[in-house]
């Protein structure tokens, strides 16, 4: 019976704390709403004495023993005193976030297992001012700042990502114990900064798959990549690895190199070139390829089920192609 | 204000470095703490703390490393027992715990590698000011401790701001803000917080370096305390205080005597506990006698770390702390170890003892038979030359009046014989030689008689009218029994010195070299200097509130204050009153804190140019929306040219000093300030 219990109680206790964070994360969605800019008040602020706190109130309580003890009047005075100073902290502390503008920038995208960067911008309005207030999301480290003369600071941070799609770094943590430290004023705020996430690339053979492809019957175009062929005039969309940088430097105009390879081959990059695979997986190779074909200067076309993109090369390309393989198949995944 | 581009984020990192500011606090803190305890310390514990904050420098700036763990336990253990050599069996005194605290301080400051680890010395900085308390609670002390928590809490915040804070001050600033706001919280709660009598009682510290009377009298005892100028108790008399020849504070009755030394003999008689009711007493206690009027006063009593109480006799006190025994010494339950006040009322004019002859005035002839021969024979010579023993004590006061008999503080030594010699050799002495001196020949002649100390008069403060008795107020005298009349006081000091009665030893011992000798520095001796003297008069009246009002506020004050403000004292009432006051005082803070004072923001050539726009509205013609300063001097000075040489100036000085430079010069402001303050326009 016991040992049948013991188990049983871990789930429960499992349950009950699942339950407790998903009522919890209902009720500060609903009490504090996604916004683009967030100004914290007293709506949104949360603060309780720590445990630096609660060590504090010990203390004070081995004081109030003394005083009671050896019947000093000014140990009382003393230990009221620092009373005081506890209740005042509280307040203290909620005015050091109080007024605070918060929003947040998504930085670059990345590829998934990398850490997406998160630009968050601290602003006050009026003469309050605000030190150590720390940010951090989920898995990032905490970034602390001060607001004294500034009246903006941005804090970059650095989230881990899994999956690829737009990535919702969670819930922003802003928090302080400014000025005493036994109390923590908090916030949780979604300032509805999404980040696009590419999928982790995935190497492999691109000669073979190429090889096999029968209506293609190019086979030695990514070997050859490495002959000089020629300059041509710089067009926008060109990739910025091939500008002949040497020629601009010298003051000649902005040329581009042009590869034995690079010209005239289309590569269809398709879907069912793995089709032994299953989704993410075809992704993260198609991936792959897709960087190495952009590293390469080749131009490609991208085949995906419900989405076709004609051969072509450049950086608008390029991000076109990675971000139709992070959204392929997400109907969620569309920004809001 | 401008806008900051390159924020560098500061990432917290495992790796806690402790900020300097937070560091400089911290050390500032620790010594602050331990100083006021160093004269009380064994020199080679302040020596440890010392080197400990020295190595604590040291490796900050790096010169030093860590100590390492067997360094670590290798001090501890020398430390332990270094403590338990210096304080042996008192191991649990205040004092050995105070030392121990302060060495786990300054030793936990060699390894603070986390914060928690610098929260703790903070913590324990703040619980050591308590034993500080413990020791003296005097206004100097109160300040310089308000002082050190500023202090304190500045470490405590400056471990909490960002690492980029570089200004110490501010962080004192805003300590000292947090620490002001807290007062009225803090006045609250020692007003109305109820107090709680002692869980257990504190095992004693040493009675080190207090002076004052002791258990014991022999020759020069009493003398010794004259050097000092110590505050022994302070009194406060309601109504009117009895003459200054009565003020005899009656404090220990030594029965008996060795030839040297008088101690005081056990009694068999049971003490009377002065708490009980009037139905619960002992015959010897109800049939004392008081006549006449009673004084009525109040003691504050310094610690002794003793148990007996000053009292006039014959005390009439109502106190269950208090036992009062046959030879009418009162003492305290528990040895004073605290400041101590009591109320008491006193009868001067009494009859103790009188009609039964027992055991005590049997004890009180015994004397030792094999010295002092000369002053036997003479004792019995001289009581054969008069009728009664009323008489001979006479005759004996008449032998000290007449003969050459010299008070001084500075006696030769005795010998075997102290009262021989001192009868008949050296004839000088303090007042317990001549207490000594007399009960010795009452007791030769078979009068009932013993030695009594205490202290004698006091010094009044003209400001507050309360007598402060100071340790060379010290004083001994004699008590002989009288058939019928009891227990009466006869002071042998007042027939060879009578100003030493009338008007103090402040008076009486004034050239003496070693009055007051320990007191070198102290206002104390300037009392010749009116200046100074009304000075150090109004300091003591000061010192007197605070030892009165603040230290002895005390769970009957508190009731009497509750009663006066809200009636009847019931628990709920304290409850809600505490409750309710800490909630008012509470709001009024937060409101000063959250206030948001739009005046305030603007610079101070703004503020005053509105002030002045908020005078010409007055005389009805206000600024319209929009109106540039230059617009509003042009309407003004068609609508009234006569006011344009007030107008026009101030415009100027305005527009120069909000946009035309960036810092105001103050004078200027000041100036700018004083010509709007100033102007009257007629119309």
């Amino acid at each position: 019976m016991q040992i049948a219990a013991a188990p049983a109680r871990t789930t429960l206790r499992q349950m009950l704390l699942r339950a407790w964070h998903e009522h919890f994360g209902n009720w500060v969605e609903r009490r504090i709403p996604p916004a683009r800019n967030i100004v914290l008040d007293h709506r949104n602020i949360f603060i309780i004495p720590n445990k630096q706190g609660l060590g504090f109130l010990l203390v004070l309580g081995l004081m109030f023993i003394g005083a009671v003890n050896y019947e000093a009047s000014l140990a009382f005075a003393l230990v009221f005193l620092l009373l005081g100073v506890f209740i005042l902290s509280i307040f203290y502390t909620f005015r050091n976030l109080a007024g605070l503008h918060l929003s947040a920038v998504p930085g670059a995208s990345v590829f998934a297992g990398e850490k997406a960067e998160v630009i968050v911008i601290l602003t006050r309005h009026g003469v309050r001012r605000y030190e150590n207030v720390q940010v951090s999301f989920k898995g990032s480290r905490k970034a602390s700042c001060d607001l004294l003369e500034a009246t903006e600071q941005r804090m970059v941070l650095y989230v881990p990502t899994s999956q690829r799609g737009y990535f919702d770094p969670g819930r922003l943590v802003v928090e302080t114990v400014f000025p005493l430290g036994i109390c923590r004023a908090w916030s949780l705020l979604d300032l509805q900064s999404r980040t696009l996430v590419y999928p982790c690339p995935v190497e492999c053979d691109l000669d073979w798959i190429l090889a096999n492809q029968q209506h293609s019957g190019n086979t030695t175009i990514v070997r050859g990549n490495d002959d000089f062929h020629g300059l041509r005039d710089y067009r926008t969309g060109d990739s910025l690895k091939h500008v002949a940088w040497k020629i601009l430097a010298r003051g000649q105009g902005m040329y581009t190199k042009e590869y034995s390879s690079n010209i005239d081959e289309k590569i269809w990059l398709r879907w069912d070139m793995f089709a032994d695979l299953g989704t993410e997986a075809r992704l993260a190779r198609l991936c792959w390829c897709v960087i190495k074909l952009d590293t390469a200067g080749i131009d490609f076309g991208l085949e995906l089920p419900g989405l076709r993109l004609s051969p072509a090369k450049g950086q608008v390309h390029y991000v076109q192609a990675l971000q139709a393989l992070a959204l392929f198949g997400l109907s969620a995944g569309l920004p809001p | 204000m401008s806008k900051s581009k390159a924020a560098t984020p500061v990432i917290s990192g495992e790796n806690f470095q402790i900020p300097r500011i937070a560091f400089a606090w911290l050390l500032v803190s620790v010594v602050a703490v331990i100083i006021v305890h160093v004269s009380r310390l064994p020199i080679w514990l302040t020596a440890m703390c010392a080197l400990c904050v020295l190595g604590r420098v040291l490796i900050w700036q790096g010169r030093m490393s860590h100590p390492g763990n067997r360094i670590k336990l290798a001090v501890v253990v020398l430390m332990v027992v270094l403590i338990i050599i210096q304080f042996g069996r008192n191991v649990l005194s205040t004092d050995a715990t105070v030392g121990v605290l302060l060495i786990g301080i300054t030793l936990k400051l060699l390894e603070m590698h986390r914060k928690r680890d610098v929260l703790l010395v903070i913590y324990l900085c703040y619980f050591t000011l308590v034993a500080e308390f413990i020791y003296s609670q005097s206004i100097p002390i109160a300040f310089y401790t308000v002082v050190t928590v500023v202090i304190i809490t500045s470490a405590l915040i400056s471990l909490n701001q960002s690492p980029q804070a570089q200004r110490p001050w501010r962080t004192a600033k805003l300590a000292a803000i947090i620490l002001a706001q807290s007062v009225p919280l803090m006045a609250a709660c020692f007003l109305l917080f109820p107090r709680i009598s002692p869980l257990w009682s504190m095992p004693l510290q040493s009675k080190n370096g207090v002076t004052g009377l002791s258990d014991s009298m022999s020759p020069g005892d009493i003398g010794e305390l004259a050097r000092s100028a110590e505050v022994a108790f302070r009194v406060k008399f309601s109504g009117e205080a009895p003459d200054y020849s009565e003020l005899y504070w009656r404090a220990l009755t030594l029965d008996d005597f060795n030839g040297h030394q008088w101690r005081r003999g056990l009694t068999l008689d049971m003490p009377q506990f002065l708490g009980s009711n009037p139905a619960d007493t002992r015959p010897w206690f109800r049939d004392m006698e008081y006549k006449g009027r009673a004084v009525q006063y109040n003691v504050i009593l310094e610690p002794t770390y003793e148990n007996w109480i000053y009292t006039l006799a014959l005390p009439q006190i109502h106190d269950e702390r208090m036992l009062m025994g046959r030879d009418l010494q009162v003492n305290s339950i528990r040895r004073i170890t605290q400041r101590y006040t009591y109320d008491a009322r006193s009868t001067l004019d009494y009859r103790a003892d009188a009609d039964d002859e027992g055991l005590s005035q049997r004890r009180a002839r015994r004397l030792p038979s094999d010295s002092n021969q000369r002053s036997f024979e003479f004792s019995t010579q001289l009581r054969k030359t008069v009728p009664s023993d009323e008489a001979y004590v006479q005759a004996v006061l008449n032998h000290y009046r007449t003969e050459k008999f010299y008070y001084t503080l500075s006696p030769r030594k005795l010998g075997n014989n102290p009262v021989d010699e001192f009868l008949f050799d050296t004839r000088e002495g303090f007042c317990e030689h001549y207490a000594s001196s007399f009960t010795f020949l009452m007791r030769a002649a078979g009068i009932p008689a013993r030695v009594v100390t205490g202290y004698m008069g006091g010094e009044f403060n003209p400001y507050d009218s309360t007598l402060t008795v100071r340790q060379y107020d010290a004083h001994a005298w004699s008590e002989v029994w009288i058939a019928g009349k009891g227990w009466l006081r006869v002071d042998p000091t007042a027939a060879v010195a009578p100003q030493r009665i009338s008007q103090g030893s402040n008076i009486a011992l004034k050239q003496e070299k070693e009055f007051m000798n320990n007191e070198i520095f102290s206002l104390m001796r300037y009392r010749d200097s009116r200046l100074l003297n009304d000075l150090r008069l109004q300091l003591e009246m000061m010192d007197y509130a605070w030892n009165r009002f603040v230290l002895n506020y005390n769970q009957d004050m508190q009731f009497q204050l509750f009663n006066s403000l809200f009636g009847a004292v019931t628990r709920l009432k304290i409850v809600l009153s505490v409750l309710g006051f800490m909630l008012v005082v509470t709001l009024f803070v937060v409101l000063v804190i959250f206030r948001k004072s739009a005046q305030s923001k603007l610079p101070p050539a703004t503020r005053y140019y509105l002030d002045f726009c908020d005078y010409l509205a007055r005389l009805g013609f206000p600024r319209r929306i929009g109106e540039s300063p230059l617009q509003y001097l042009e309407r003004m000075s068609r609508q009234h040219p006569q006011w344009r040489p007030e107008i026009e100036p101030i415009t100027r000085d305005f527009i120069h000093l909000a946009y035309k430079t960036n810092k105001p010069d103050p004078f200027l402001l000041q100036s700018f300030q004083r010509r709007v303050r100033r102007v009257r326009l007629l119309s």
